[in-house]
């Protein structure tokens, strides 16, 4: 489980996360919605250490990233900022990953399997396509085959047909009872695969439900409400509720 | 940390750059030789004498330099590619990244160290007999130099990485290091050459016992630059505290 309680991140005058509190439970896909710059990348890169809060805590199943005993066992994630040498080949990124956590190297030939890359995995990363290292992102985030899943937009560069992959994965990883954290701006995508939902704005959680009830009374979700509750909440002169 | 180190070395291994600047740091020790020996037998010194192996050996820590840039690439690297976000999550402690890329930094300058120090050892072996001298393989004198210059390349490789540490930015690192050390420290001579004694470039010329030059005795030297060493990383590790990733 995710618990983020009360954050804030400051950035000079600037409030990028402001109180923000939310849980992404166990078994569920928990979809993180946002406008650009409503500071869904700068809460995830708290709740994984790299960036501090000024206020409050981000805990995964209790822990702070930097106290968790084996990161790479207990999360894994996918973060836009991720780079890559781009002479050295895939597979010996993932073998540094691994060898540096203290993962058995055969994972490293599973996880290139599960997202479909193992044909190029000798290859250097500077020649793969931007689907191609998104991924290698994802196989480095499973290499530890960790419980909770954080994804910072991880269907940047796919295809249409590798969106539908990555949603299959979503949703197995949850049913195997994963935690999966990730966030987005393509409101289709979060509809498709989310059962939880927090909506961020300005900084701000604006909502925060469970998909189930933005349905009807037949038990779907109408075609654009979703986008019809996104815009509500975070259009310019939208009000604030807590 | 067993693993962390053994993850530095994949990286240093799977990098193009690392045998590149193991090649440069090489031929630059070679050619220096070379070159040291051809003014030494112009001026007519006797290469046999102490005076002209300090002459043809002091040279060998010429590719200290590439050590030092190797090092800055080892930290300051993971920043320019944007791998550093992957190391802290598989390290969220930042001080023992800090710490095992100056282990590898320090161990490769012994390796590349030792290795021009073999290259020097022969060339002027070589060179010498050429000439009708015979190099004084038994000779402690050379065998001080030679293991100066390894010390030299080493040190050099943990001031690389404790700066790249620090700064982050590969470029401003590498720059503001070659300034420092080829104008800056020049310009300190000019002004003071008891001040300039301590600082890096004639502290590495003491490890390879530089006969122009007016030095510090060699362990002197080597502790001098340990300490810089630790202070930069030290300064590296309270700052990383602060800051994000």
């Amino acid at each position: 489980m995710i618990e983020v309680k009360s954050v804030t991140k400051v950035f000079g005058s600037t409030k990028a996360v402001d109180g923000v509190t939310f849980t992404a439970p166990v078994g569920a896909v928990t979809g993180f919605l946002g406008p650009n710059g409503a500071g869904k990348t700068t809460t995830l890169r708290m709740l994984l250490g790299l960036s501090r809060p000024d206020e409050g805590q981000a805990l995964i199943d209790g822990h702070k990233y930097d106290e968790l005993d084996s990161p790479r066992r207990s999360v894994g994630a996918v973060l836009d900022s991720m780079g890559y040498h781009p002479g050295r080949s895939g597979i010996d990124h993932l073998r540094i990953v691994a060898k540096a956590a203290g993962i058995q190297r055969q994972r490293v030939g599973e996880v290139l399997e599960i997202v479909e890359l193992t044909s190029a995995a000798d290859r250097p990363v500077g020649g793969y396509s931007q689907g191609m290292r998104q991924r290698l992102a994802l196989a480095t985030a499973l290499l530890g085959d960790p419980p909770v899943l954080v994804l910072d937009e991880p269907s940047n560069g796919l295809d249409p047909a590798g969106m539908a992959w990555l949603r299959d994965l979503i949703r197995g990883w949850a049913k195997q009872g994963r935690t999966v954290l990730f966030s987005s701006h393509i409101l289709n995508e979060v509809e498709m695969v989310a059962d939880h939902l927090v909506i961020i704005n300005r900084g701000k959680v604006v909502r925060e439900t469970e998909m189930s009830e933005l349905a009807g009374a037949d038990g779907k979700i109408a075609a654009g409400r979703l986008e019809e509750l996104f815009f509500e909440l975070t259009s310019p002169n939208a009000q604030v509720r807590s | 940390m067993r693993d962390l180190l053994a993850a530095e070395y994949l990286k240093l291994r799977t990098t193009k750059t690392t045998w590149a600047l193991l090649a440069a740091t090489i031929v630059t020790t070679a050619l220096a030789v070379v070159g040291a020996i051809i003014v030494a037998s112009n001026s007519k010194l006797n290469l046999e004498s102490l005076r002209g192996i300090r002459t043809v050996l002091h040279v060998t820590a010429s590719g200290g330099i590439f050590v030092l840039v190797l090092g800055v690439i080892i930290s300051a690297g993971e920043y320019r590619q944007r791998t550093a976000t992957d190391t802290f999550l598989t390290t969220p402690k930042r001080w023992k990244v800090i710490t095992s890329k100056l282990m590898v930094a320090t161990s490769a300058g012994v390796v590349f160290g030792a290795l021009s120090a073999g290259t020097a050892m022969a060339v002027a072996n070589h060179l010498y007999s050429a000439k009708g001298y015979t190099f004084p393989l038994g000779s402690a004198q050379a065998w001080t130099i030679l293991g100066g210059s390894v010390l030299a390349a080493a040190l050099f490789g943990a001031l690389g990485a404790a700066t790249g540490s620090l700064v982050r930015n590969q470029i401003s690192a590498i720059v503001g290091w070659m300034a420092f050390l080829f104008v800056i420290e020049n310009i300190i001579l000019g002004f003071s050459a008891t001040l300039e004694r301590w600082l890096p470039a004639a502290l590495s010329r003491s490890l390879v016992r530089d006969p122009n030059a007016d030095l510090l005795p060699q362990g002197t030297a080597a502790i001098v630059l340990v300490i810089y060493g630790v202070v930069i990383m030290l300064t590296a590790v309270l700052t990383e505290r602060r800051r994000d990733a």
